[in-house]
């Protein structure tokens, strides 16, 4: 069954992914495996820099939280 | 029985508004992409396909290990998607 992030479309998330990396970006899709898409993504580094990665896909299984 | 039928229709609408996550990897066959694993390794590379793991093959790839060896250059590769962390299509 899917995930229930219907309340979550098209909003700015931070999403915490294993180990130290940080993502920031709009949720545009997922799907029943916690796999999403972001739009407009930046990838917050341990040291604060921020990367424009524009948009991606991240696996389920790497996800940590999501806020 | 109208109820049932409205809220199929109401979740069909939601499911199409989602951008699927396997069709951006879709869509991104035949170009260059950046795969980010679980511990510090980068590979970018053109995407030839993936299966329903996101296993993929990959040619003309740069393996990236940010914990210091130079970057490896690597012909044709098959990246087994079990520790795949981000896909970014260029």
């Amino acid at each position: 069954s899917a995930p229930e992030l219907k309340s979550y479309m098209d909003k700015k998330l931070s999403i915490q992914l294993n180990g130290t990396r940080k993502v920031t970006g709009t949720l545009r899709g997922y799907d029943v495996f916690l796999n999403i898409t972001l739009v407009d993504a930046l990838e917050e580094s341990a040291d604060g820099e921020k990367l424009n990665i524009g948009t991606v896909v991240i696996r389920g299984n790497s996800i940590v939280s999501l806020e | 029985m109208t109820d049932e039928t409205s809220n199929v229709s109401a979740e069909a609408e939601v499911q199409e508004q989602t951008i699927l996550p396997l069709e951006i990897i879709d869509k991104s066959i035949g170009q260059y992409i950046h795969v980010l694993m679980s511990g510090n390794k980068e590979f970018k590379g053109k995407l030839v396909g993936f299966d329903d793991f996101v296993n993929m093959v990959l040619e003309d790839v740069t393996e990236i290990d940010n914990d210091g060896p130079s970057p490896k250059q690597i012909k044709k590769m098959l990246l087994n998607g079990a520790h795949v962390s981000m896909i970014i299509p260029n």
